[in-house]
């Protein structure tokens, strides 16, 4: 998100719409520690982004078929990964391990509808219904 | 869209320790990455912008050569600067010259500190042991036009990558695409070769072709082909990837529209885009145009 800042600098003197422009960025490597992939531009600027090891790891014991070792891995993964890595068991055919990890309503909803889980699907109705707020769920 | 440049930086980094080194024109510099990730969540740094430094970049030294390639070798005590036709083998700390010679290419082994190959000529390609010249590889393509290191030495041909253990150059195997890249997992059981548009993951198997070779002393049981089963195909996948590096068995790269990927086990996952918004405008007291890259406001002036 711009800051303040470059917001209002921007509806100052800006006559132009926002541009995206795109560099070359070159692969450093990974680092387990840090969680993190390092990148350098042509500038020699070093940017990172954050890309969880316990995530990879997971991943890679699901795709291996190894149920035993991605179940031990998941308490590492935090909950804010938890839907991300339940859609990613939901193209890998695993709906069942999916729908137990999901915190994404609508993919919960889906999954319950499909797996014959009627009851965690009434029980995520109910809960809209109470809270009343009108959201859509899908399906 | 505005796009700048397309050189790729000179540049290393040791995945043991976070240490960076990279050329300035004939200057390298080292800074260190370690503890970077913490120091981005402290300060609030997001993802793709800037990383902060726990301690600035240092000069290490300058060298003869002006550098096409930096690369940290196996353990990262040495690092070898490629260029003008010559490589020369820096130690990593002190840039204190442990070896040199003429080369056009260079790729260091996965397996042992001081093996590296060098293309001297498109017909010639040695491998050097403990820094000393061990063998001569018996070119099976017509011309060699590139290396790339690893658990193997691979050889760029004009239409195949082909492949050589390290201990004594023997022909391992070939694959015929036209590659332009190439990247081994730490263990050395996954191979992926990037090509144009498409990327074949190999595994590879360590234990077939030690025993293939041991047990050859006339030729007999390696084929026209190599070894039967020193690689695999396990996967392969559409996109035109830019630079990469594995991690585990997850193959993590950019690809040409600048979205930073990974490929595990079939699937492709995308992390993010690593375009910045830029924010455009002009300013009164100048005639060209400003980028601003948020939030910093550095400006980028264009004529």
């Amino acid at each position: 998100m711009p800051s303040r800042i470059t917001t209002s600098l921007l509806s100052f003197f800006s006559p132009l719409p926002v541009l995206a422009y795109s560099c070359f960025r070159y692969m450093l490597g990974y680092l387990p520690k840090e969680d993190r992939v390092f990148l350098m531009d042509n500038a020699r600027n070093v940017v990172s982004f954050r890309v969880l090891l316990s995530v990879l790891q997971f991943q890679t014991a699901v795709v291996r078929g190894d149920m035993d070792s991605a179940n031990a891995l998941v308490p590492a993964l935090p909950e804010s990964e938890h839907s991300h890595v339940a859609r990613f068991l939901e193209s890998q055919g695993l709906k069942d391990e999916a729908l137990s990890l999901t915190k994404d309503p609508d993919q919960k909803f889906d999954l319950a509808l499909e797996l014959g889980r009627l009851d965690i699907a009434t029980e995520l109705l109910a809960e809209v219904r109470r809270e009343g707020s009108g959201r859509r769920v899908k399906g | 869209m505005i796009k700048l440049g397309h050189e790729a930086p000179v540049a290393s980094m040791d995945p043991a320790t976070g240490k960076l080194v990279y050329a300035v024109n004939n200057d390298i510099q080292t800074a260190n990455l370690r503890g970077a990730g913490a120091m981005c969540d402290e300060q609030g740094i997001a993802d793709g912008e800037r990383v902060p430094l726990a301690q600035q970049a240092k000069d290490l030294g300058s060298t003869e050569v002006f550098p096409q390639i930096v690369k940290h070798n196996n353990n990262g005590r040495f690092i070898v600067v490629c260029g003008d036709g010559e490589y020369i083998i820096y130690t990593s700390q002190a840039l204190r010259n442990k070896a040199f010679g003429p080369a056009l290419d260079f790729c260091w082994s996965a397996t042992a500190t001081g093996d590296y190959a060098i293309r001297e000529s498109i017909g010639r390609v040695k491998i050097f042991k403990n820094f000393k010249e061990h063998k001569t590889v018996k070119a099976v393509t017509s011309s060699a036009e590139g290396l790339w290191g690893g658990h193997c030495l691979a050889v760029r041909g004009p239409d195949s990558v082909v492949f050589y253990d390290w201990a004594e150059g023997a022909f391992v195997r070939k694959i015929d695409v036209v590659a332009k890249d190439l990247h081994w997992n730490e263990a050395g059981t996954l191979c992926v070769i990037v090509c144009e548009e498409t990327c074949y993951v190999l595994s590879f198997n360590a234990a077939a072709v030690e025993a293939a070779l041991a047990g050859d002393e006339s030729g007999a049981t390696l084929g026209e082909d190599g070894v039967e089963g020193a690689f695999e195909l396990v996967h392969e996948f559409s996109d035109k990837v830019t630079t990469g590096a594995w991690v585990g068995d997850c193959f993590l790269y950019t690809n040409i529209g600048n979205r930073l990927n990974y490929f595990v086990g079939g699937e492709t996952m995308t992390v993010c885009h690593l375009d910045h918004t830029m924010y455009a405008g002009t300013t009164h007291s100048t005639s060209f145009p400003l980028l601003f890259d948020h939030p910093s406001l550095s400006e980028i002036a264009l004529k």
